[in-house]
């Protein structure tokens, strides 16, 4: 066995060169394989966080009716106890209670609808990170006469508004009445959804809430849960505590999204495999080279009492010591290429990124090459090659003996 | 010996059961190898049966000691009988200081020693060569021959040969001359 293997890896040596060029082409596979699969992770994942983490959550909890009414009086009953019992969860990060509803903006100017949330702002910090998306101004610290509202940028700019200036709030109240209150704007914040900047301005619950005369009042309850790769189960598991409550998440939410996430987890399969496919045939091939230059030298040894079997198995061997060398290489290779390109990102602008600007989304992407896809790939490779072997090593047991020693 | 197409090769591949005959059997040591199935005749090969070719012989990735110890590395013997067979083996053909050496590094003489000293490593009941100097200079030839003769002697195995070389046919014990596929002479000789 331990003769076996040497004389297999010796052999991978014998022809040098031709060795050497099937490495490369391995190699080179492997690293486009995972460049263009980490682009478009990378791309996917900052969508995702941009829109789910930013914007969305996990997992939000409404009333049923709200979703196509949303104003005060359908609200959760008990909400904040139900928030507090979500991040009593063992599988939950956080979870933000807050008194959303529509209503309208006035600044000096003009006005505009919008989708007013009361929030307690530790809280959504943890959850959003609100405080971070902030251009201009502090978070929530009420140093002003008027309470604080923070509206995004591009709002700013439609209401010819800035920080500092007084705006007006109106709305309805838990019984249908009219309200109108005055804020300042305390911080402009920014994310990648023009909607949502243009439509979402935030205040505290604490403010907002004795307004519509519900001290208690949450209309919306926003998760985060620690591991997002079950979040279907986690929704279900939702639905279950709470049948009075319309649960829905993020692929729900936003499932334009959830689609293309999909759509590309599937592809990414069929690229990874392909690219693996095609260096495959590129292995097939040196080894049925090699096999064919040594009939002569294969037959000696199968006469001098070496079974077909293990000819067979040493020209296997070859294969897959030839597929290891190489996707080791290889993923080493593409490992360092991750972190070289993502000690800057990869700036997209200028090259088809205005598209991702347009969207409002970053155009310096960093590659995402999750552990596992380096382990998939690896392993693949050297299925791949081995399944490519089989040919060749078939060839090379083709012979009797005695036809091989004579071959010219 | 016999012309060239007269069956040489035919015969020593049917002695040694590299082929098998269409008619009549190949007993050797009352086994009928014939008839055995293809594993039971690799087997059979590998522990009775010595070969030598006339060229390819040797595995070029291994050294020297390394080819020798093939065969009863194929026999699974122990580290250390292989370890002291192939060095005596490899004194015996002349070759101590080449231990390490790879094939491509050897004459095509040393080479064609490397594999007798192969051949006969193993203790078979009988080494086949198949026009074993048909690719050595006279001087190599002659050496080698010479080798073969006397490890005949002293390892006490029996070699056939196949060749056109007068040389070997002056030696030998036995010359089975064939035409055309057929034994037209068959001489005793004692040396
Ligand atoms: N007894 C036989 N019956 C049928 N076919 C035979 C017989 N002997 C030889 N042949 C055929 O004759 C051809 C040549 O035989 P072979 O190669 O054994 O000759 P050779 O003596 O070794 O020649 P060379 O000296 O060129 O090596 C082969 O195709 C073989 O099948
Ligand atoms: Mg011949």
């Amino acid at each position: 066995m331990k003769t076996l293997l040497k004389i297999s890896w010796r052999n991978i040596w014998r022809n040098r060169t031709r060795s050497l060029v099937i490495i490369i082409a391995i190699i080179l596979g492997l690293m486009g394989g995972v460049f263009s699969a980490g682009m478009r992770l990378g791309i996917e994942t900052q969508q995702f966080r941009e829109t789910v983490e930013t914007q969305i959550s996990h997992i939000q909890l409404h009333h049923p009716e709200f979703i196509a009414n949303p104003e005060a009086r359908f609200h959760l009953d008990n909400g904040l106890a139900m928030a507090e019992e979500i991040m009593d969860l063992a599988w939950t990060k956080i979870a933000s209670p807050r008194t959303v509803f529509d209503g309208m903006i006035t600044s000096a100017n003009m006005n505009a609808g919008v989708r007013i949330k009361g929030i307690d702002p530790e809280i959504e910090a943890r959850t959003t990170g609100l405080n971070e998306l902030l251009e201009e101004g502090t978070y929530f610290e009420d140093n002003g006469r008027l309470p604080s509202v923070i509206i995004g940028q591009r709002l700013a700019r439609d209401l010819r508004a800035e920080k500092g200036s007084r705006i007006v709030l109106t709305f309805q109240d838990k019984k249908g009445e009219i309200v109108s209150a005055s804020f300042r704007v305390e911080a402009l914040y920014s994310v990648v959804s023009p909607q949502f900047e243009e439509r979402t301005v935030f205040v505290k619950s604490t403010i907002l809430n004795p307004l519509i005369e519900d001290n208690n009042s949450v209309t919306e309850i926003a998760v985060l849960i620690d591991n997002l790769d079950d979040y279907q189960a986690k929704a279900e598991m939702l639905r279950e505590m709470y049948p009075e409550a319309e649960v829905r998440s993020w692929a729900d939410l936003a499932p334009s999204l959830h689609f293309s996430i999909e759509f590309l987890h599937r592809n990414l399969a069929w690229m990874v495999g392909i690219i693996i496919l095609g260096v495959s045939f590129g292995l097939l091939n040196t080894i049925l080279m090699s096999v064919l230059e040594r009939v002569n030298e294969l037959g000696v040894l199968m006469a001098i009492g070496m079974k077909r079997l293990q000819v067979f198995l040493m020209v296997v061997t070859e294969t897959a010591l030839l597929s290891v060398v190489a996707g080791a290489l290889g993923l080493i290779l593409s490992y360092l290429m991750v972190i070289l390109l993502n000690i800057n990102g990869i700036d997209m602008s200028g090259a088809g990124g205005e598209g991702l600007a347009e969207f409002g989304y970053d155009t310096i992407i960093f590659l995402e090459v999750p552990a596992k896809l380096y382990f998939d790939v690896g392993i693949l490779l050297v299925v791949f090659a081995i399944l490519a072997s089989i040919y060749p090593a078939w060839k090379a047991v083709r012979f009797s003996p005695a036809e091989a020693v004579r071959m010219e | 010996m016999g012309p060239s197409g007269s069956g040489k090769t035919t015969f020593l591949n049917l002695i040694g059961g590299l082929d098998k005959p269409t008619q009549g059997q190949v007993v050797i040591d009352g086994t009928d190898i014939s008839t055995l199935k293809e594993s039971k005749l690799f087997d059979f090969r590998l522990r009775n049966i010595g070969f030598v070719f006339q060229s390819y012989n040797l595995i070029p990735v291994l050294t020297a000691k390394e080819n020798v110890s093939f065969i009863m590395l194929l026999q699974k013997q122990s580290k250390e009988a292989m370890e002291k067979r192939a060095k005596e083996m490899l004194e015996q053909v002349g070759l101590s200081d080449k231990i390490n050496v790879r094939p491509n590094q050897l004459s095509g003489g040393q080479q064609q020693r490397v594999a007798v000293a192969r051949a006969l490593a193993s203790k078979p009941k009988f080494v086949l060569a198949d026009e074993p100097t048909a690719n050595l200079d006279t001087e190599s030839a002659f050496n080698l021959l010479d080798i073969m003769s006397r490890l005949n002697k002293e390892e006490n195995i029996t070699l056939i040969f196949s060749t056109h070389d007068q040389r070997v046919i002056e030696r030998a014990k036995r010359v089975i001359t064939l035409v055309d596929g057929e034994v037209s002479k068959d001489e005793k000789f004692d040396r």
